[in-house]
């Protein structure tokens, strides 16, 4: 089955995929295995998240390496905020000689898209080497270079004979895919392809595990994992946020590989279990108790430390539990509404469970075969919710929560906010919240909100969003037929 | 008030012998009177050879390459009679978009209102027939050319172009764009082909403007670098392309065609294969 996966998730075979579809969640759960969700095409979008975007964030802090898109320099706005975390990253890590990252772009103009490409690519790959003398140079493709066919390879295969860099084309075109995470794929892609290639397995090194976290994974979240994991004695190549040539080398010397995120690196996971026999868990991001128990169970039982993991989680347990039962009593009862990417809204939404929350909606961009899987667990948790399969879409997400008005919005909180509903998110590349140390922090920052509602009632009474009136009480979901 | 300059593209599969007519046509006009400008929106760049003596000359796309910014007056050459010729041209093969191309020269010869100040009477587009992608339909778009003629022989896969062409001016019909001005039936020169062109125009709701049969004269001019008007005026070939310059500067109503889907034109091209068959049986 080698070959087969292209990097685009509407294409894997093992799964179906929806990106548009709005309902309950329970008829969700029953029509899926049946192929039909009836009502999935989205015929009004009003905005998606570009595929490169993703490549670029999940490579940006990289050790030792440079940057160059093969694109128009609209593109490169997606670096911004990639540039930004990993300037935040630094500091976390206490690297007070801060650097933003090392991009250089085509910039590809008219001319370039009649006459092709392929010679300021060229010349801008010879430049990385020459400025920077990085390791790695990472070159990210774009819909234009994709539209016009220019060879990439052709490209990176002949200046790799010239420099001593290894050169790694990313094939991340934003059209090609609606799915933002396929991003993260074509990262992984490229990994496996230009610097793994043919790389023997070599020593297996029975402590280490391979760790594949996105880059929104705060540092404190890296630290807290890694203390649960060096806790039972299980040693972390943590890629490929603050990664480096090196640790991505080393990926074919571990005992076993997991993600934080569910959505991320489960092809590459996958791929590495049939090259090299590497066995991997793919459970679900450990944000609250219950996930956490169940993340890190998943991967003990690779390294045969199951009985030691559980003793772990019970010791874990006793220092954590009565700060969590305290926010239980001021939490229970209270109506949330949770927006993020698909791994993570899961997680958190199998979290507000620790604090005895009721979940009354949600929404994530993609519905696939893991998505059935959690959703299923979801429906015998909280009974039916409301369920949006969007990428944002403010439209919907405002319409919905003017009419479920749930206490506390949990997501990125653009729109809520200025409805005044409380809101706090956990897509938080700064702050602490996973683990069991960090489920305590993220408890707190969502009783902080709702006990402190005034800033966004402020924002509300002052903002208004852009919708008529009218469309409040039209159905959230008319225009997905 | 500005005279209104007529503007008319003429499409055709590769090597069916559009530019060959584009040219004597251009010629043809010429010699009428007309002040005629010939634009080749082909990769190949070879529109304007029998205009210019068999020269190629450097094209839009070129000028383009070796510096940002294009002065029209580096890329206009004049042919035979004053025809003002002027080539696109496009990338190298395999390489980035020719489409994107034929739509930057001609964008830049509108914002640099070319058409006007050389007080041209007849502008004719000669482009490649197939309608590939967007932009070898720049020319049929709204506000460029009026008029689309299309040279098709009764081959089968020039006719498939034209029906491609057709959807094409379906397309832009409704924003403005060219509408069709007819058919220009080359190299007839067995009964059945003009039966067979003429009865596609029929499906299509559409009319052969004229019929050119195929002539050792075009060859021989051709080898001479020469259209046909410019090596044998006398001729019986050169009279029937002064026939369709007239007809064309007379052309004043256009119309939309009505295209052969898949299926239709399937089923139209294997009747045409039984009957051909019989007539070879025969």
């Amino acid at each position: 089955m080698k070959n087969i996966y292209s990097g685009i998730r509407e294409q894997r075979r093992d799964t179906d995929t929806f990106t548009d579809w709005g309902g309950g969640s329970i008829d969700a759960s029953e029509r899926f295995p049946k192929k039909c969700l009836g009502r999935a095409d989205r015929v009004f979008s009003q905005g998606l998240q570009c595929r490169q975007t993703n490549s670029v964030m999940a490579l940006l802090s990289m050790e030792d390496s440079v940057f160059v898109l093969h694109s128009p320099l609209g593109c490169t706005g997606c670096c911004c905020m990639a540039n930004d975390w990993f300037r935040v990253g630094q500091l976390h890590r206490g690297n007070y000689a801060m650097k933003n990252a090392r991009v250089i772009v085509t910039n590809l103009d008219n001319r370039d898209i009649i006459l092709g490409g392929e010679e300021k690519l060229r010349k801008a790959i010879r430049l990385a080497y020459t400025r920077y003398q990085p390791k790695m140079i990472f070159v990210f493709t774009s819909c234009s270079s994709g539209i016009i066919g220019d060879d990439i390879e052709a490209v990176v295969a002949e200046v790799s004979e010239e420099i001593p860099s290894i050169v790694v084309p990313v094939h991340c075109e934003g059209f090609k895919s609606k799915i933002c995470a396929s991003g993260y794929d074509s990262a992984f892609l490229a990994f496996s392809q230009y610097i793994l290639k043919d790389a023997p397995k070599g020593e297996t090194e029975n402590d280490l595990l391979n760790l594949f976290a996105p880059p929104t994974v705060s540092y404190i979240d890296q630290t807290e994992i890694e203390r649960i994991l060096g806790d039972i004695g299980i040693r972390v190549n943590y890629i490929p946020f603050y990664s480096s040539l090196e640790k991505i080398r080393k990926i074919p010397n571990a005992r076993a590989s997991s993600a934080i995120c569910k959505v991320f690196a489960d092809e590459f996971m996958k791929e590495l279990y049939e090259k090299y026999g590497i066995p991997y868990s793919h459970t679900i991001m450990p944000i609250g108790t219950r996930n956490t128990d169940k993340w890190l169970l998943g991967i003990a039982a690779l390294f045969d430390k199951t009985a030691q993991a559980q003793e772990y989680i019970k010791e874990e347990y006793t220092k954590v539990r009565p700060l969590v039962e305290e926010l239980k009593s001021k939490l229970s009862g209270k109506r949330v509404f949770i927006c993020g990417g698909t791994g993570r809204s899961f997680a958190a939404a199998a979290l507000i469970d620790d604090f005895d929350m009721k979940l009354v909606g949600m929404e994530t961009p993609v519905y696939d075969n893991d998505t059935q899987s959690d959703l299923e667990y979801l429906n015998r948790l909280y009974g039916n919710f409301t369920l949006d399969i969007a990428n944002m879409m403010p439209y919907e997400q405002v319409n919905l929560l003017s009419k479920l008005k749930p206490d506390v919005f949990i997501g990125v909180p653009v729109w809520a906010a200025k409805l005044g509903i409380p809101t706090t998110h956990i897509l938080d590349i700064k702050r602490p919240t996973m683990g069991y140390r960090n489920l305590v922090y993220l408890g707190n920052k969502i009783l902080y909100q709702i006990e402190n509602p005034g800033f966004n009632k402020k924002i509300a009474a002052h903002a208004r969003l852009p919708y008529k009136k009218s469309w409040y009480d039209e159905d959230a979901f008319k225009y997905i037929k | 008030m500005a005279k209104k300059i007529k503007q008319i593209a003429i499409y055709g599969k590769g090597g069916i012998g559009k530019s060959t007519t584009a040219s004597n046509i251009s010629a043809a006009l010429s010699t009428l009177g007309y002040k005629v400008m010939q634009f080749g929106c082909d990769p190949k760049s070879d529109s304007t050879n029998t205009l210019r003596r068999g020269d190629y000359i450097p094209t839009v796309l070129d000028t383009m390459r070796e510096k940002q910014t294009v002065d029209v007056e580096e890329v206009i050459f004049k042919g035979f009679n004053g025809i003002y010729c002027v080539e696109a041209g496009g990338p190298a093969p395999g390489v980035g978009c020719a489409g994107r191309g034929i739509i930057s020269a001609v964008e830049l010869f509108r914002q640099q209102h070319v058409f006007e100040t050389l007080d041209l009477d007849i502008v004719i587009y000669d482009v490649l027939g197939d309608v590939v992608c967007g932009g070898f339909a720049m020319p049929i778009r709204e506000g460029i050319a009026e008029h689309v003629f299309t040279v098709s022989s009764a081959d089968f896969m020039a006719i498939y172009a034209a029906n491609n062409l057709f959807k094409g001016i379906c397309k832009y019909s409704n924003s403005g764009g060219a509408l069709l001005g007819g058919i220009i039936a080359n190299s007839v020169n067995k009964p059945y082909s003009k039966e067979i062109i003429d009865d596609f125009a029929e499906h299509t709701k559409t009319r052969v403007i004229d019929y050119v049969p195929r002539s050792v004269t075009v060859t021989q001019s051709e080898l001479q670098g020469k259209t046909t008007i410019e090596a044998a005026p006398d001729s019986e070939q050169a009279k029937i392309y002064r026939r369709i310059a007239e007809k064309i500067a007379a052309h004043e109503n256009s119309y939309v065609p009505q295209p052969l889907d898949g299926n239709e034109l399937r089923t139209w091209a294997s009747k045409w294969a039984e009957k051909l068959l019989e007539l070879q049986n025969d």
